[in-house]
């Protein structure tokens, strides 16, 4: 810069060497901002490049402090950087913000270097500093364009990943609703364009039958996994008796004289905290593979048990096993053990995972352990125990309809009230063993034992003032209801709009005019 | 494997159905059963290889997924047997991807049907194939 205005690189009264009129010239034409600084920061010298960059003339910025273009959460560096340079007696680079005079802050890389007297004392510092601001946005565009692209990139491959996934889903989905759905249609024909004899038709319609029923029980998997899938499934919550819930699973299962069910459940098992429906299902999965791939019979045992923290139910056969390379891919979606031994079982494929969301949803886990082929299977959830305050509330709800037990829950509620809901009668005894609800709601007709019978065993075992209010959808006569006030019902009410209300202002009733008395 | 040979069969025109599924081979065996030619049913690949290399069918219905020698697999050792030259082949096939019928047709079947098909649409394909 061969400007031919008087020289911006002032010198007053400093106690630096004099310096030429050449080395002034040179400092002076350089673009990046050049001042020299005494130890205390007083600015002494500065050039039109530090004019240009800080925005202060050579005139303004003399004699003052060099703090001025330093911002203040930056304030403290200025005593970093004298003290490093006493002590190490080196230049410092570094990159920092600095503040022009229109308040604009500035990205700035500056060298900082020690100015020595006659004597070789630092007496000063001199500083080039650039304006790296331009560059060190374009450093970030780049950065944040490249962290961009790799999130991009990322992006895409997951979503690759979810839709190759569903189209393997939907390729086998298809391949198996194409399969009965071919029978079905096939048949149809058949009988529509041909003339078939009795035996015939009735042969066909059969297989019709068979396939609409698997078509039907594929559809009813595959949208009941979604359903578990997406978090839609929603768990209906009570405390439950796995002993109960484990008998009905195999009076459920129904008889077969080449594959029994033995059943080992000790006594007591502890409670858990369960979906009584969605356990059963998984029960009934468990049990009804089992059957199914012991087509030579043998026996299935079904054994529950307390193992530190959580209750473990195990279904064990003596079927065909399962080859070990197979054990990881079981509970996978229409996985299937292929051998020409199983080639007839029928099956969507879904039934574990299923069993595998469901357990998993309840915070369980499902294993599967074989001896290999022809040595049988054993397939295991554990389920946590019910925490105390699960076991505990001030009305036990005896219901087996999840949706009216939930109604009850928030009728309590609204009251104050906490309730604790059992499913079966098996499971409300067992609480009753452990807890004293200070009222009953009693639905009649339960999945075991009736309500007629608890009731009968409440009043034997715990003669107390505890009202129960029975609820039913049974049209009683009035001798019925005569029959279970004698034997204890506080009132008897039919299942109707407004029950589960009706049901709970007897009992708060009941509890507060006990308060008001005692 | 539900025919044993005998030798006044022997010269009678033999198909064969493979498919694992029992209700589809009854639905096929149904379908094109004659007084003109024989049927034979096999269950999975294997047993079709089998029963192929035995009776030299005149035709084989071959379900494209099954388990042990797959459709496909069983084209391709028709179509590279030289005693099997004279033998068609119709493919069954439940996957709808086209990818998988090209594969079917390069590896020389005659024709093939996606499940669900016709069963007339079935029979005249046979009738077609064993020129009757």
């Amino acid at each position: 810069m061969s400007s031919p205005k008087q020289p911006a690189l002032a010198v007053v009264s400093t106690p630096f060497d004099d310096s030429g009129a050449l080395l002034a010239a040179i400092v002076d034409a350089s673009d990046d901002a050049i001042f020299a600084k005494t130890m205390d920061g007083t600015i002494c010298s500065w050039n039109t490049g530090a004019e240009r960059l800080y925005g202060y003339t050579a005139v303004e910025a003399i004699g003052r402090n060099v703090s001025m273009v330093i911002p203040a959460e930056h304030a403290s560096e200025l005593l970093t950087i004298l003290s490093e340079l006493h002590e190490r007696d080196a230049t410092q680079h570094f990159d920092t913000k600095r503040v022009r005079k229109d308040g604009t802050v500035i990205d700035v890389s500056v060298s900082v270097s020690p100015i020595r007297n006659h004597e070789g004392v630092i007496v000063g510092a001199s500083t080039v500093a650039r304006d790296v601001t331009e560059l060190n946005r374009t450093r970030r565009q780049l950065l944040e364009s490249e962290l961009r692209t790799v999130a991009a990139r990322s992006q895409a491959k997951a979503e690759e990943e979810i839709s190759r996934a569903k189209g393997e889903v939907v390729s086998l989905v298809s391949h198996e609703l194409r399969s009965p759905l071919a029978s079905i249609l096939g048949f149809t024909e058949l009988l529509y364009t041909r003339e078939l004899t009795d035996a015939q038709r009735k042969v066909y319609l059969g297989v019709m039958l068979r396939e609409a029923r698997r078509l039907t029980d594929l559809i009813n998997d595959v949208l009941q996994l979604q359903r578990l899938e997406g978090g839609h499934q929603k768990l209906n919550l009570a405390t439950v008796d796995l002993r109960a819930l484990i008998q009905r699973a195999v009076e459920a299962a129904g008889e077969d004289d080449r594959r029994p069910i033995g059943m080992i459940l000790p006594q007591p098992l502890p409670l858990v905290r369960a979906d009584p429906d969605a356990l059963l299902q998984v029960l009934g999965n468990f049990l009804s593979n089992a059957r199914k791939f012991s087509p030579l019979g043998g026996t299935i045992r079904i054994s529950a048990r307390e193992a530190g923290d959580v209750v473990q139910v195990s279904v064990r056969d003596e079927g065909l096993g399962i080859p070990p390379e197979a054990i990881d891919s079981l509970f996978r979606k229409f996985y299937r053990v292929d051998s020409p031994d199983r080639r007839l079982i029928r099956g969507s494929g879904l039934g574990l995972s299923i069993n595998q969301k469901i357990i998993e949803g309840h915070g369980g886990t499902v294993e599967v352990s074989s001896q290999g082929l022809g040595k049988g299977s054993n397939f295991g959830f554990s389920l946590p125990i019910a925490m105390e305050n699960a076991t505990h509330g001030d009305v036990l709800i005896v219901e087996d309809q999840p949706a009216f037990a939930r109604v009850l829950e928030a009728e309590l509620a609204a009251r104050g009230l906490t309730a604790v809901w059992a499913s079966d009668a098996e499971t409300a005894e067992r609480l009753l063993m452990t807890s004293k609800p200070r009222a009953i709601v009693l639905d009649l007709k339960l999945p075991g034992v009736q309500g007629e019978e608890f009731l009968a065993r409440l009043r034997a075992d715990h003669p107390s003032s505890v009202p129960v209010v029975v609820l039913t959808m049974r049209n009683l006569k009035m001798a019925e209801i005569m029959a279970l006030q004698s034997s204890g019902a506080t009132a008897v009410l039919p299942k109707e709009a407004g029950a589960p209300q009706a049901a709970v202002t007897l009992i708060a009733d009941a509890l507060f005019a006990t308060k008001v008395k005692s | 494997m539900t025919i044993k040979p005998t030798p006044s069969l022997a010269r009678v025109k033999t198909v064969l159905i493979a498919d694992d599924e029992p209700s589809m081979r009854l639905l096929v065996h149904a379908t094109i059963e004659s007084d003109e030619y024989m049927v034979l049913e096999a269950a999975d690949g294997d047993e079709a290889w089998t029963l192929i290399q035995k009776f030299r069918p005149a035709l084989v219905l071959l379900d494209v997924q099954m388990p042990g020698m797959d459709g496909l697999s069983l084209l391709r050792a028709v179509k590279a047997d030289p005693d099997l030259q004279q033998t068609h082949v119709i493919l069954l096939t439940a996957k709808a991807q086209e990818t998988d019928v090209e594969a079917g047709l390069i590896g020389g079947a005659d024709f093939y049907l996606t499940k669900p098909f016709s069963p007339l649409d079935l029979l005249t394909r046979v009738e077609e194939a064993l020129q009757l």
